[in-house]
């Protein structure tokens, strides 16, 4: 499988195999890298080796990762805290896989409306906008209550609420479409 | 009247999560049973399983389960406890819940109701103060009448000012006054604020020290009247009134300093007519104008910095004073050994302006080794329910001096592994970066007056090392996530489960 990862806003490809099994190893290419690498059963440790010398094996600490999706969208949304030659990088990365045609899907979200969806899990305390309401940029759109925090969620852009997804008092979930605005 | 003296056979925690969980490990070396209680959104907590006996309190919300005195008392007299642990927060500081639990049998494991009055009021415990030649912040002894009388205060002391809540706490009830023309906007403003939170409508002002060192000194009293304090803890390092990391002893003061106030603290601590572990809390303008300002008649989130520096288990002396036992100890026989700091690990993100992340531990790695304790009531695949505290864990670590304790607080935080829940760990390990931290220069506007270091100090990724690495890592973490079958659901979105979940849901280990 090929990837584009967009670290730092540096574009690198990267090639994999298709599945990943625990404990074997499998190749990894990087920026015409080659490596070897295994995945260690629940130590949260991917083993490098250099695709020609194999003696020296590198451990990449998985300290935290998580990866968000969304269905009929490529990308993957990955965040992780990475211990790897010695250092921490707290990562914000987007991947999506490299085929030809998929520049097109670059341009794909500009047409559709932007969906707002909630970034915490918790109670929606208040909706502060409705249907066909005007937004603008840094307007506070609901409040999510959460661990006795109140945490409000704001939209970026400048548009029209085409649809809300959710009432007061609803519990909702990481992810969960709050609602949707037309751009 | 003599002191009971008593043997304490089974007590009950009023309380939930890591402080929970800590009491219950004290209690267990001493021999003496232990009772949880927990309400529904806790029941796969693991204080209750650790625990010898549960009681559950039907409920999610605290005042429906941890704050109902009248469920608690009749969990004592069902569980057969002989006394109670308060833990902090919730009905730590409620002298009625004291009060209670007396009048029901058994002894709360704490001050006594009165000395907690005379400490709960604000206006009374600065009065108190003042009568025994305890240094106060500069402001009025009494309740504020009116404006006008605000006014003639303010031209003594001198703006800014920050008029504060009697019955208040938390930061709640607070305004800060620059100038004459805000003067009577403000008073009233805060007048009615202070009637809303707490019920009563009772204002008082101090001076307002722009940057204070925050700076708190443990006491110990027996019920026969000997106490000591145990040093001091630095809190300083806080984000909106919540304190995020902590150390004992503080850099900012030397041993006469240490000596000075900690003999204020005493003074303070004996005025109340305290008893059992408490917390006289400073303000500092310098480390020779230490003010009072307030006391917790409880045990505190931060204690064990305290007992890494002292050697004692201050939830077992809490435990042995409510026996009626003497202290064994004099002020002169407790010297500081070495340097403790503590990280109290949120479930919070900080990336994402400290958001709650109220999720589902996938996998977790402590950190161990020379020297690092950890409290918390954490365990792989346990639901952090998002009714409560956000606080989750606390990372302490204990060195010879303070630059080792800051490279072993790194090392202990680099170990932690959280999967499947967002922390406040990427920011301490920033704090620790930091080098007004590490040269231990800084006041309680450390976060604030760093915003720009913290942004880029969160989002650090590869740069000078190896990106195509970097890169080929997250292919890996990315093709891990792969869905095996097209998610097709409802709100069109999924959050992949952890890397590691996946791999147990795969090996049939889940």
């Amino acid at each position: 499988m090929d990837l584009k990862i967009d670290l730092n806003g540096n574009m690198h490809k990267v090639a994999l195999p298709e599945r990943i099994t625990p404990g074997q190893s499998f190749r990894v290419k990087s920026a015409g890298r080659e490596l070897t690498a295994t995945l260690v059963p629940y130590a949260g440790v991917i083993v490098l080796r250099d695709g020609n010398d194999a003696a020296l094996e590198r451990n990449v600490h998985l300290r935290r990762t998580a990866v968000t999706t969304y269905v009929g969208e490529p990308e993957a949304q990955l965040r992780a805290e990475i211990r790897l030659g010695g250092r921490l990088h707290y990562v914000h990365a987007v991947s999506q896989p490299d085929m030809p045609g998929n520049d097109q899907n670059n341009n794909r979200t500009a047409a559709k409306d932007q969906v707002v969806r909630s970034q915490i899990t918790g109670k929606v305390l208040k909706v502060l906008v409705k249907k066909g309401d005007q937004t603008t940029s840094g307007q506070a759109l609901l409040v999510i209550e959460a661990m006795k925090m109140e945490n409000r969620v704001f939209t970026n852009i400048a548009g029209t609420v085409a649809s809300v997804a959710v009432k007061e008092g609803d519990s909702v979930n990481t992810g969960k479409e709050l609602l949707r605005i037309k751009l | 009247m003599g002191i009971p003296s008593t043997k304490i056979k089974r007590v009950l925690i009023a309380n939930r999560g890591e402080i929970a969980v800590r009491i219950i490990r004290t209690l267990r070396e001493l021999g003496i049973e232990s009772v949880a209680v927990y309400s529904d959104a806790d029941a796969s907590s693991q204080h209750r399983f650790l625990a010898d006996f549960a009681v559950r309190l039907p409920g999610i919300t605290s005042a429906e389960t941890y704050l109902q005195i009248p469920r608690l008392v009749e969990a004592i007299r069902s569980s057969g406890a002989d006394a109670v642990h308060p833990g902090y927060g919730f009905l730590s500081e409620s002298s009625e819940f004291a009060r209670a639990i007396e009048k029901a049998g058994a002894i709360f494991i704490g001050p006594p109701p009165e000395a907690m009055d005379r400490m709960g009021n604000k206006i009374h415990a600065r009065n108190l103060m003042i009568e025994h030649g305890v240094p106060v912040v500069p402001g009025a002894a009494a309740p504020l009448k009116d404006a006008a009388e605000l006014k003639k205060l303010a031209h003594e002391i001198g703006y800014p000012l920050i008029l504060k809540a009697a019955g208040g706490g938390g930061g709640r009830g607070m305004r800060v006054v620059r100038q004459d023309s805000d003067l009577e906007p403000a008073l009233t403003a805060c007048q009615r604020e202070a009637q809303a939170y707490f019920g009563n409508p009772e204002v008082f002002c101090e001076r307002f020290i722009e940057r204070p060192r925050h700076i708190e000194f443990q006491v110990l009293f027996d019920a026969h009247g000997n106490g000591v304090h145990l040093f001091e803890r630095d809190c300083s390092v806080q984000r909106r009134h919540q304190k995020l990391f902590e150390e004992a002893p503080s850099s900012y003061l030397s041993p006469k300093q240490r000596d000075d106030i900690g003999a204020k603290a005493v003074a303070a601590a004996k005025a109340a007519g305290y008893v059992s572990a408490g917390t006289i809390e400073f303000i500092c303008e310098s480390p020779d104008r230490a003010y009072f300002m307030e006391m917790n008649t409880r045990i505190q989130v931060e204690h064990p910095v305290t007992e890494m520096i002292t050697g004692l288990d201050l939830i077992a002396w809490q435990i042995r004073i409510a026996q009626g036992e003497r202290l064994p100890f004099k002020q002169s026989d407790l010297q500081p050994n070495g340097w403790a700091m503590e990280a109290r690990i949120n479930a919070e993100d900080p990336a994402l302006d400290f958001a709650p992340s109220a999720a589902t531990v996938q996998a977790m790695t402590l950190p161990g080794g020379p020297f690092v304790r950890v409290d918390t009531h954490l365990y792989p695949g346990y639901k952090i329910p998002d009714t409560y505290d956000s606080m989750v864990a606390k990372v302490i670590v204990w060195a010879k001096t303070r630059p080792e304790a800051i490279v072993r607080m790194e090392r202990a935080l680099s170990e932690l592994r959280l999967e499947g829940v967002q922390t406040t760990v990427p920011f301490q390990e920033a704090l620790l970066a930091l080098p007004a931290f590490r040269d231990g220069d800084f006041t309680t506007k450390l976060i604030e007056e760093q915003a720009a270091y913290w942004k880029t100090a969160l989002r650090q990724a590869g740069g000078d090392s190896d990106e195509p690495t970097l890169a080929a890592v997250l292919g890996v973490v990315a093709v891990r996530h792969q869905p095996a079958a097209p998610v097709v659901d409802g709100a069109a979105s999924s959050v992949r489960p952890s890397l590691w979940q996946e791999m147990a849901r795969r090996e049939g280990l889940e």
